[in-house]
C-alpha cells in the first residue's frame, strides 16, 4: 500500500485526532524515532528506549515544551552565536546554528526555526550583514511555536528581509513590488489567491522603509499615503494593514497548513482540501497558533501511519545533525556546515526567495556521495573534527557479537532490527572479523569495537538512511 | 613455518618493541657498554635508553597524567579500540611473563635499549634490547608464537645462523641471542652482531652490576663527520657560503657542524630531583675564525642577563657581533653572494633616498652592539579605549648600542619614514611621542575612536609598536607598556650589576640563554581564553562547558611544567647546550 493510499483511507473528522496505541497499532521504537526525527533531528538510543516507555501524549507534550535548562542553554548558545558574529565569518554563524540544533534541549524549536528560515528564505549572499541575519534568525526562533501573525508583523520590518527584497527602493511614486509579491505568494496566500493589482497596491502600502544603522526606519516622506485597494479592502493602508489583510484571507491558513503538512507529515502525499480542512479551520480559529497546529499534526493518527512514516527525504541538515545526535558524539560544527554546503543546504544562504525545494532534489550522485563519505567519517576512529565513534556506543550499551551489532545499528537508525539486509550485513561483518583477528592484540573488546564501526557504517549507507 | 612474513606480524613485533621502549628497570650505567660496540659501524645516530620505566614514575609525569585523566576528551579516546590494542598488548605481556607489565618490561630491558640509525644512502637501522636474563626474550617469543598459532597465523620465516634462528619480519630481521633481542634492517648487521656476541664471552653477558643506582636517561650521539657527508647538508655547510641570509641567522651553528666530530646528548632525570635536564655537547670546537661574531669569546662584551618583566612567558639573550660579521663578509661569503649583498644594501639606500632619508641596513647593523635580548610577556592592560576579549602577549627586542648618537643618526630617518607610511597606510596610524624615565618613546597607534574601533579585526588593539633609545640600548616593543617595562628592567639590572661581580664571571663564556615560563604561558591562555574556547567549539565540536573544562586542564598541565631554561656555552674546546626543566613544585604538591 502506497503512502497516498494509506492517507486516503483516513476521514477528515478522525484523521487528526490523537493517536493512542492499540493491539494492531502499537507504540514502538519506529514511532518514537519517527516523532523525534520530525519534531527534532533524531533520537539517540536512550531517547528511543525511554520514549517507548512513555505515553505518546506525554512524549509529544515534552517535545512541545522542550527539556530542562532552556534558559541556561539560551545563554550558552547566545555566547557562541555572538562569537560567531564577532568573527565576521558566515561559516561560523552557520556553525553556531548547528550547535543549537545539536545541543538544544528544545530541538522542535530549532526545527521550526529552520522551517521558517526556508519560508522567509533570506540569504546572507545579498544581505551581507551577519548581525541582521542573526537578528532574523532569533525572530524565527522566538515565534517558531508562537502565533504566525506577530511573527509576520516582525518579519515585514526585519532589516535582513527588507534588504533581501529591496524594500529600500520601494518609494512613493517608484514602488518596488518584490516584498509585496513575496508576502502574498510565498509568505501568506500562495499563487492564485491574489491579483497583480493587489500586489501593486500592496507595494504602495509598503513604501517608506529604509535601513539605518542596521535598523528598519520609517520615512514618512517616502511613503505613499494615498488610498489603496488590497484584496477587496480599500483605505489609506500601511505595512501593518497589508499584514492584517493577508492574515484575514481564508487562503492564508490553507497555504500555511499545506506547507506545514509537507514539513511534518509527508512529502509524498498530496492531501485534499477536505482532509486538511479541520487543521485549516482550527489554525484560523486559534489565530494562527503554530504550536497547536504542530502538536495536532504530531499527535495524529495520520502522523503515526504509513502515510507519514519515512515519507520524507532527509535534508542535509537532518542527515548531518541527526547522525551526530544518534551516535551521541561530537563533531566540528564548522565541518558540519561545510558538509551541508556540499549537499546544497547552506544555512543562511537559501538559493532563492522560494527557499530550498527539498524532497528528491536533495539527492543526486554528488550529494549522495557526500552523504556516504560523511557516514564513513562519522563511523571511523575519532580524529580532531569527529568524535562520534560507534565503538563507544557498542561498549556503552553492551552490544556484542556481529548479529547483535548489526541489529543494534539497524534499530538505532532505522528501527528495523530484522531488516531484510541483516543476513548480508552480518556476513560482511563476519568477513571483516576474520581480517581483524589476524591483527595482533585484537582482544574481543577491540574486535567488537572495530566491528561496531563497520556495522554502523554499513547501516548508515542503506538507502533508508536517506529517509526521515 | 617457513612462509613469508606478513605485514601484520611485523607490526606486532614493532609494537612489542615500542612497548619495550616504555618499560625499564634499575639498570646501570657503564662508561662504554658492550651494546655500543654492537650497534652497526658508521651509525649516524646512536641512542641509548636507560631506566625508561623510571620516567613513568617521575612526579611530573604522574602528576600530568592525573591532570590529563580529568579530560573527557582523553577519557573518550581511552575507550577506543585503538587504545584497546595497547591494553591487549599489556595483558598479553602480563600473561606471557606471569608478571605485571611494568615488571615484565623491566625484565626485558634491564640492560637498556640501543638504537643505531643511518639515513640515506646507507639507510640502516639496528636495535638491541638487553634483558635481565637469558630466558626473557625466548619466553616472550614462545608466547607470540602461541598467539599466532591460536589465531591460525603462520609463524615468521627464519634462517639458521650459528645455531640461532634469524626471523624475517617484513623489511627487517630479528634474532634472540641469549638475553638480547637484536633487530636490524640488514641481515648482515645481525650476523655481525651475532659473531661478536658468540665469539666474545665478555660481550655476551649483560652487565648489570655497574648500572645500579644510575639515573634514568636517554643518551644519543650524532656523528657529525657522517652528517657532513649527507648530500642535503653539503650545500648548507659550504664555506664561504652562497646565502647571506643563512650566514646571518645560522652561520655560527652551521660552523659548529663543520668543526665538531660528535654531537652528544643526554636526556637526564637526575637522582632525587624533580628537574629534567637535556645536554648537548659538541667536542673539538672553539669560538674562533668562522664562529667569531656569533658566539662570545674573550672579548669585553658578555652575554646580557635575561629581561624578566612581570608576566614573562619567554625571554632570550644572545651574543651576536654584526659589525664583526660585516667586516668579515668577504671571508664568509662567496664573491657572487657578497656582490648580491652589497647591491641589495645599495638598492635599499637608493629607495630610502626618495624620501630624503639616508639609510642602509649595513649602516644600521654596524651601529648595533653585541647584546641582543627578546622578551615576550603577558599584557595585562590594554592601552586603547577598547575592551579586548582576546589579549595577545607583548614582545620586545632590546639591543645594546655602543654609540647612541650614531645609532640615532641611522634610525631617526627610518623612523620618520615609517611614521609617514603608517599614517598614510590603510590603518591611518597615529605617531605619538612620550617620555618615560627620561627616555623618549616613539609609538605608532591605531585609531580607537568609536567608528574606527568598530571596523576590522579587534586583535590589532593588542599592538601599538613603540621604540626608544635608552640606557645605551635600542628597545623596540609591540606595545608601549612593554617598552617601559624593559626600561625598568635595564635600570634594575644596572643597579644589581654594580653589586654583583660574580655573575659576570660566571657568564663569561655563556653565549645564549633562554627562558620559558610555562606557568605564565598557562595564565596567558586566559588572556586568549575566548578564542581558544571558540576554537574548541567550532573546530572540535565541544560544548561550551566542555571547552572551558578542557582549557582549565590544559592550563593546569602547562602550569605543572614550571620553568624551562636553556643555555649555550663554550668550555675547553667544547660547546655545551643545556636545557633544564624545573617543574612547578607547588602544583605537584597541591594536586
Amino acid at each position: 500500500m502506497s503512502a497516498q493510499q494509506a492517507f486516503d483511507r483516513f476521514r477528515p473528522e478522525t484523521a487528526w485526532q490523537a493517536y493512542f496505541p492499540t493491539g494492531g497499532n502499537r507504540w514502538n521504537a519506529e514511532k518514537v524515532a519517527h516523532l523525534y526525527r520530525r519534531a527534532g533531528f533524531g533520537a539517540n538510543w536512550s531517547e528511543i528506549q525511554q520514549g517507548i516507555n512513555r505515553k505518546p501524549s506525554e512524549l509529544i507534550a515534552s517535545l512541545m515544551l522542550g527539556g530542562e535548562n532552556l534558559t541556561q542553554f539560551a545563554d550558552e548558545a547566545e555566547r557562541v552565536t555572538e562569537a560567531a558574529i564577532a568573527s565576521g565569518e558566515p561559516q561560523r554563524l552557520k556553525a553556531a546554528w548547528l550547535y543549537r540544533m545539536l545541543f538544544s534541549p528544545h530541538p522542535l524549536q530549532e526545527r521550526l526555526s529552520l522551517f521558517w528560515h526556508n519560508h522567509f528564505a533570506t540569504s546572507q549572499a545579498k544581505v551581507d550583514r551577519l548581525q541582521a541575519m542573526q537578528r532574523q534568525n532569533q525572530i524565527l526562533r522566538q515565534y517558531a511555536l508562537g502565533r504566525f501573525g506577530p511573527m509576520l508583523e516582525q518579519m515585514v520590518f526585519d532589516p535582513a528581509l527588507l534588504i533581501w527584497l529591496d524594500a529600500e527602493t520601494n518609494q512613493r511614486g517608484k514602488p518596488n513590488e518584490n516584498l509585496a509579491r513575496e508576502l502574498f505568494e510565498l509568505f501568506t496566500l500562495g499563487v492564485g489567491n491574489y491579483t497583480e493589482q493587489d500586489i501593486k497596491e500592496a507595494a504602495r502600502a509598503l513604501t517608506g522603509w529604509t535601513i539605518q544603522q542596521g535598523q528598519a526606519k520609517f520615512d514618512p516622506s517616502r511613503h505613499d499615503v494615498g488610498e489603496k485597494t488590497i484584496l477587496g479592502q480599500t483605505g489609506h493602508w500601511t505595512t501593518g494593514d497589508v499584514v492584517r489583510i493577508a492574515l484575514s484571507q481564508p487562503a492564508c491558513a490553507k497555504f500555511l497548513v499545506r506547507k506545514l503538512f509537507r514539513e511534518f507529515i509527508s512529502e509524498t502525499v498530496e492531501p485534499s482540501d477536505e482532509m486538511l480542512a479541520p487543521l485549516v479551520e482550527g489554525y484560523r480559529l486559534r489565530d494562527y497558533d503554530t504550536a497547536w497546529l504542530v502538536e495536532t499534526m504530531l499527535s495524529s493518527w495520520v502522523f503515526f501511519s504509513p502515510a507519514s512514516l519515512q515519507q520524507k527525504i532527509k535534508s542535509p541538515v537532518d542527515f548531518v545533525v541527526g547522525s551526530v545526535r544518534c551516535l551521541e558524539g561530537r563533531a566540528s560544527p564548522l565541518k558540519m556546515a561545510e558538509a551541508c554546503d556540499r549537499m546544497n543546504q547552506s544555512l543562511f544562504y537559501p538559493p532563492s526567495v522560494k527557499g530550498w525545494d527539498g524532497g528528491k532534489t536533495w539527492l543526486n550522485s554528488a550529494t549522495l556521495l557526500t552523504r556516504q563519505n560523511l557516514a564513513f567519517a562519522l563511523c571511523a576512529a575519532p580524529d580532531d573534527v569527529h568524535n562520534t565513534d560507534p565503538a563507544r556506543l557498542a561498549s556503552r550499551y553492551s552490544i556484542q557479537g556481529n548479529v547483535e551489532l548489526v541489529r543494534f545499528f539497524l534499530e538505532l537508525f532505522h528501527q528495523v532490527p530484522d531488516h531484510p539486509s541483516l543476513p548480508e550485513l552480518v556476513a560482511q561483518l563476519d568477513q571483516e572479523q576474520k581480517q581483524i583477528q589476524k591483527r595482533p592484540f585484537t582482544s574481543p573488546r577491540v574486535a567488537n569495537g572495530l566491528l561496531a564501526r563497520t556495522a554502523a557504517h554499513l547501516v548508515m549507507t542503506l538507502p533508508e538512511m536517506q529517509l526521515g | 613455518m617457513g612462509t613469508g612474513m606478513d605485514f601484520h606480524r611485523f607490526r606486532l613485533l614493532l609494537l612489542l618493541g615500542s612497548l619495550v621502549c616504555f618499560g625499564g628497570s634499575e639498570t646501570t650505567r657503564a662508561a662504554e657498554r658492550a651494546e655500543r660496540q654492537l650497534v652497526h659501524k658508521n651509525a649516524v645516530f646512536v641512542v641509548e635508553v636507560r631506566n625508561p620505566l623510571q620516567w613513568a614514575k617521575h612526579p611530573l609525569i604522574e602528576q600530568d597524567w592525573k591532570i590529563f585523566s580529568q579530560s573527557a576528551q582523553l577519557q573518550s579516546r581511552l575507550r577506543t579500540p585503538e587504545f584497546g590494542r595497547v591494553l591487549a598488548a599489556r595483558d598479553f605481556l602480563e600473561n606471557a611473563s606471569g608478571q605485571n607489565w611494568q615488571e615484565a618490561l623491566d625484565e626485558l630491558t634491564a640492560g637498556g635499549i640501543w638504537i643505531g640509525l643511518s639515513p640515506k644512502p646507507d639507510e640502516r637501522a639496528t636495535m638491541i634490547f638487553s634483558a635481565r636474563n637469558g630466558d626473557a626474550w625466548n619466553r616472550l617469543r614462545e608466547a607470540v608464537f602461541k598467539m599466532l598459532d591460536g589465531q591460525g597465523q603462520p609463524r615468521p620465516a627464519f634462517e639458521i645462523y650459528r645455531g640461532e634462528k634469524i626471523y624475517r619480519l617484513d623489511e627487517s630481521s630479528a634474532v634472540i641471542v641469549g638475553p638480547r633481542l637484536l633487530v636490524g634492517s640488514q641481515k648482515r648487521d645481525l650476523k655481525r652482531m651475532m659473531d661478536q656476541l658468540l665469539d666474545d664471552s665478555r660481550t655476551a653477558k649483560v652487565s648489570l652490576s655497574s648500572y645500579e643506582n644510575a639515573e634514568a636517561a636517554i643518551k644519543w650521539e650524532i656523528n657529525l663527520e657522517a652528517i657532513r657527508q649527507l648530500p642535503g647538508l653539503q650545500k648548507a655547510l659550504k664555506h664561504p657560503a652562497e646565502d647571506a641570509g643563512a650566514v646571518a641567522v645560522l652561520g655560527g651553528w652551521l660552523d659548529l657542524l663543520r668543526q665538531g666530530d660528535w654531537l652528544r646528548g643526554e636526556f637526564l632525570w637526575p637522582k632525587n630531583s624533580s628537574e629534567i635536564e637535556i645536554k648537548l655537547t659538541a667536542d673539538s670546537v672553539e669560538p674562533g675564525d668562522g664562529l667569531a661574531g656569533f658566539f662570545t669569546s674573550d672579548s669585553e662584551d658578555k652575554l646580557a642577563p635575561l629581561l624578566e618583566p612581570p608576566g614573562t612567558i619567554y625571554s632570550a639573550s644572545w651574543y651576536r657581533d654584526y659589525q664583526a660579521l660585516w667586516n668579515q663578509r668577504d671571508e664568509l661569503l662567496t664573491p657572487s653572494a657578497l656582490a648580491k649583498l652589497e647591491k641589495a644594501d645599495g638598492d635599499i639606500k637608493q629607495q630610502f633616498s626618495v624620501f630624503g632619508v639616508s639609510f642602509t641596513p649595513s649602516g644600521l647593523f654596524q651601529q648595533l652592539g653585541t647584546q641582543f635580548r627578546v622578551v615576550v610577556a603577558r599584557a595585562n592592560e590594554t592601552e586603547y579605549r577598547v575592551t579586548l576579549k582576546n589579549r595577545l602577549p607583548a614582545a620586545a627586542l632590546c639591543v645594546s648600542l655602543p654609540d647612541e648618537p650614531a645609532f640615532l643618526a641611522q634610525a631617526d630617518p627610518l623612523s620618520r619614514a615609517l611614521g609617514l607610511v603608517s599614517a598614510f597606510g590603510e590603518a591611518k596610524m597615529l605617531t605619538k611621542r612620550t617620555e618615560y624615565g627620561g627616555a623618549k618613546l616613539t609609538g605608532y597607534w591605531f585609531r580607537d575612536d568609536e567608528k574606527s574601533a568598530a571596523r576590522g579585526n579587534q586583535l590589532r588593539f593588542n599592538f601599538n609598536p613603540t621604540w626608544t633609545v635608552a640606557r645605551k640600548h635600542f628597545v623596540l616593543g609591540s606595545t608601549q607598556k612593554i617598552v617601559t617595562q624593559v626600561i625598568d628592567e635595564l635600570d634594575r639590572q644596572a643597579e644589581r650589576r654594580s653589586t654583583d661581580e660574580d655573575s659576570r664571571e660566571e657568564a663569561a663564556l655563556i653565549t645564549d640563554r633562554q627562558l620559558f615560563v610555562f606557568s605564565e604561558l598557562s595564565g596567558g591562555l586566559s588572556d586568549f581564553r575566548e578564542a581558544i574556547i571558540q576554537g574548541s567549539i567550532f573546530d572540535r565540536g565541544l560544548r561550551l562547558q566542555e571547552a572551558e573544562s578542557e582549557l582549565e586542564i590544559a592550563q593546569d598541565f602547562l602550569q605543572s611544567f614550571g620553568r624551562l631554561t636553556t643555555q649555550a656555552a663554550f668550555g675547553n674546546q667544547n660547546f655545551e647546550y643545556q636545557i633544564r626543566l624545573s617543574p612547578n613544585a607547588r602544583i605537584l604538591k597541591d594536586r
